[in-house]
């Protein structure tokens, strides 16, 4: 353990200046959207989509650049002491394959996943996270940042130098995004299933196959093993794609609400200054991953309510703060409403197989006008 | 005791033979030295003997184990430098010591500091602001401080001025002398390799041509001079023996490869009666060159 520390101490050294600024990278970003809000003059008048639309562009912008920078540091990480060349220091030293394997991953899951949950806590906190919500955002993060690493980790074991290991990551990522898409079932002229049960079992077998590759590579050097494996890998991700038709699940009954915890009953009334704050904590601190937040909020009465929406590859508090508290203004600050239907719509998925499906929950508060059932189509 | 054994090892890279059917045995204490031109499979061999390439077929055994399972306990007790390896050139010389030395059971800590001062090492600069001539004396430095029973160098003196290469060369022939330690070294320039080693091996075209101690080399070979009273000489039918035959007028020279005083004089006795005959020593160079010309004659007259 100890030899496996001091390889990690090397590399978090080697790492410290790069990693640094992309956990500003990260940071920054987070910290501003959680300060951001959104101009009253912008809640109130027509520009409050095309500001949303330019904050969501350049949040996905933000998270794709941040995404790229940390396969390239993860990348980075495994060729400081690469396994596929005969030139190595590692490898005329007393060093094993495994030592040297648990190292590099220990070091990756203190510099890609502890450093920047610890970085994001304070964005997380300043939008008004409980820690149950941080906790479930870090593990949202944890997934998503983890399937990323091990996927470069085990690509750049398998590349020569930098400029080999980007080539075999934009080739896979791009093999990946085509197998993930709906081209390969065009191109067959089938129909393809379009679920979360797709992305469970692309989780359920394309990172442990990963991770073969990873320990085939550090234990043998024998990169043609690894290969073979990355095809299987991509032939695995085309065929789940065109042959997998494992349909939607059923249809979540009312009582998955309760499930779920949210706390929506029927004929609640949304006022000023009401629960709605407490819907947010649900939605960060609801098993599974949350991938999107929608509220939809349709109204009789003056029309101006209009959809929006949260998401990307990591929980936005920024968004649904802002959804959540923008409606809240628009009620104090338009008295004449009479109705407003409140629609909120969560797309969920979750890890588990019997729920392998991905649905939208709906559930319609009714405010003023009287009560109506929940609504869980 | 043989610290490394090879049998029958071979290495193909498609259809490109690196290595053919390689037998060797380095003796323990021995400074043996593998010396072929550029291409010739040393560098391919000492990969095979350090678990860096499998072969393809035969096998090698490097401090009585398999090469293919060379583990922990043996790389502790194996010090590898090439011009070849990717040293972290971010750290400085302190930093790569540092790095190396829990590794070691045996690190030598007052070893250490004697080698940094013979080898004037500044132990705050970073590698890469080091000269070629001193990386590679770091880099000799974290292999010789934990006292390897076993120095595997590979082409050490590859673009080495004439100053450090010396420098070097008198760094090693030190630490050599500092304990009971093989040395297997691998060079192009055998010249340098001269003043080293004890034991040679040469290699060409990945097939090994001789592998025996140096002195006893030096001790077969020599330049022989027949200058002829009346310029005849009957040149058919030569000893097997007898390389790179030449004839300049009256002047007949040829290199013994199977010397000893009183078979040599007889068997010119026997073709060059009235002649005058000189045996002068061969440096390694020339028996090298003399042997490689021979080889690549032999694969002409093959060819045709």
């Amino acid at each position: 353990m100890n030899l496996i520390w001091h390889l990690a101490k090397k590399d978090l050294r080697r790492m410290v200046l790069p990693v640094a600024l992309w956990l500003a990278f990260l940071g920054l970003p987070a910290l501003w959207l959680a300060r951001v809000h959104v101009p009253e003059e912008v809640v109130l008048g027509d520009a409050v989509m095309s500001w949303s639309n330019v904050i969501g562009a350049l949040l996905t912008t933000v998270s794709l650049m941040q995404v790229v920078a940390g396969a390239m540091l993860a990348g980075f990480l495994v060729l400081e002491d690469p396994a596929e060349c005969t030139s190595a220091l590692w490898m005329t030293r007393p060093i094993t394959g495994w030592r040297l394997l648990a190292a590099k991953l220990l070091t990756a899951a203190l510099l890609f996943v502890a450093a920047p949950v610890s970085v994001l806590l304070p964005a997380w906190l300043a939008a008004g996270f409980t820690m149950r919500d941080c906790a479930a955002a870090a593990t949202d993060w944890t997934l998503a940042q983890g399937g990323m690493v091990l996927a470069a980790l085990a690509l750049a074991s398998l590349a020569q130098n930098l400029t080999h290991y980007v080539t075999v990551l934009l080739g896979f990522v791009l093999v990946m995004g085509i197998s993930m898409s709906r081209l390969p079932a065009q191109w067959l002229g089938v129909e393809v299933a379009f679920n979360g049960s797709l992305q469970f079992l692309f989780g359920a077998l394309v990172l442990p196959l990963l991770a073969v590759v990873l320990v085939l590579q550090y234990q043998t050097r024998d990169a043609r093993r690894g290969w073979t494996v990355v095809g299987l890998i991509l032939v695995v991700a085309f065929a789940a794609r065109i042959y997998w038709h494992v349909e939607r699940g059923p249809q979540v009954p009312a009582v998955t609400g309760v499930a779920l915890e949210l706390p929506l009953r029927a004929g609640a009334e949304v006022r000023a200054g009401g629960s709605l704050l407490r819907v947010a904590g649900f939605t960060l601190s609801g098993r599974g991953m949350v991938s999107a937040l929608i509220l939809e909020e349709r109204g009789r009465g003056s029309g101006f309510l209009r959809p929006r929406r949260s998401g990307g590859l990591s929980p936005c508090p920024f968004f649904l703060r802002e959804n959540l508290e923008g409606v809240k203004r628009r009620l104090r600050a338009n008295p004449t409403i009479e109705v407003a239907q409140l629609t909120i719509m969560l797309r969920v998925w979750r890890l588990v197989p019997e729920d392998d499906h991905e649905w939208p929950v709906t559930a319609v508060i009714v405010t003023k006008d009287g009560p109506e059932a929940d609504k869980i189509p | 005791m043989n610290i490394i054994e090879t049998h029958n090892l071979t290495r193909r890279f498609g259809r490109t033979e690196a290595v053919h059917a390689l037998d060797l045995a380095v003796p323990a204490g021995s400074v043996f030295s593998l010396l072929g031109p550029n291409g010739a499979g040393k560098t391919t061999t000492i990969k095979l003997l350090m678990n860096l390439l499998r072969p393809t077929a035969g096998g090698a055994r490097v401090l009585g184990v398999d090469a293919r399972h060379l583990g922990e306990s043996e790389f502790a007790q194996i010090g590898y430098v090439s011009e070849n390896q990717q040293l972290p050139l971010w750290m400085t010389v302190r930093q790569l010591l540092d790095y190396c030395r829990p590794f070691y059971p045996t690190w030598d800590v007052a070893l250490e500091k004697n080698l940094l001062a013979r080898f004037a090492l500044s132990e705050e600069r970073k590698l890469k602001h080091l000269s070629r001539g001193m990386l590679m004396k770091a880099a000799l430095l974290s292999s010789l401080a934990y006292r390897p029973k076993l120095l595997v160098l590979d082409e050490p003196f590859s673009g080495l001025d004439a100053l450090v290469r010396d420098e070097f060369i008198r760094g090693v022939l030190e630490v050599s002398a500092l304990g009971e330690w093989t040395v297997f070294v691998s060079s192009h320039d055998i010249d340098e390799v001269e003043r080293l080693c004890d034991h040679v091996a040469l290699i060409d075209g990945g097939r090994l041509q001789l592998s025996e101690p140096a002195e006893a080399l030096q001790a077969r070979f020599r330049r022989i001079e027949v200058t002829l009273p009346d310029g005849e000489a009957r040149l058919d039918a030569l000893p097997a023996s007898w390389l790179g035959m030449e004839r300049a007028g009256g002047l007949v020279r040829f290199v013994e490869s199977r010397y000893e005083r009183e078979a040599t004089e007889r068997a010119c006795r026997e073709r060059f009666p009235e002649a005058a005959v000189v045996a002068q020593a061969m440096t390694l160079r020339e028996i090298f060159m003399t042997l490689a010309r021979a080889g690549r004659d032999e694969a002409k007259g093959a060819a045709a």
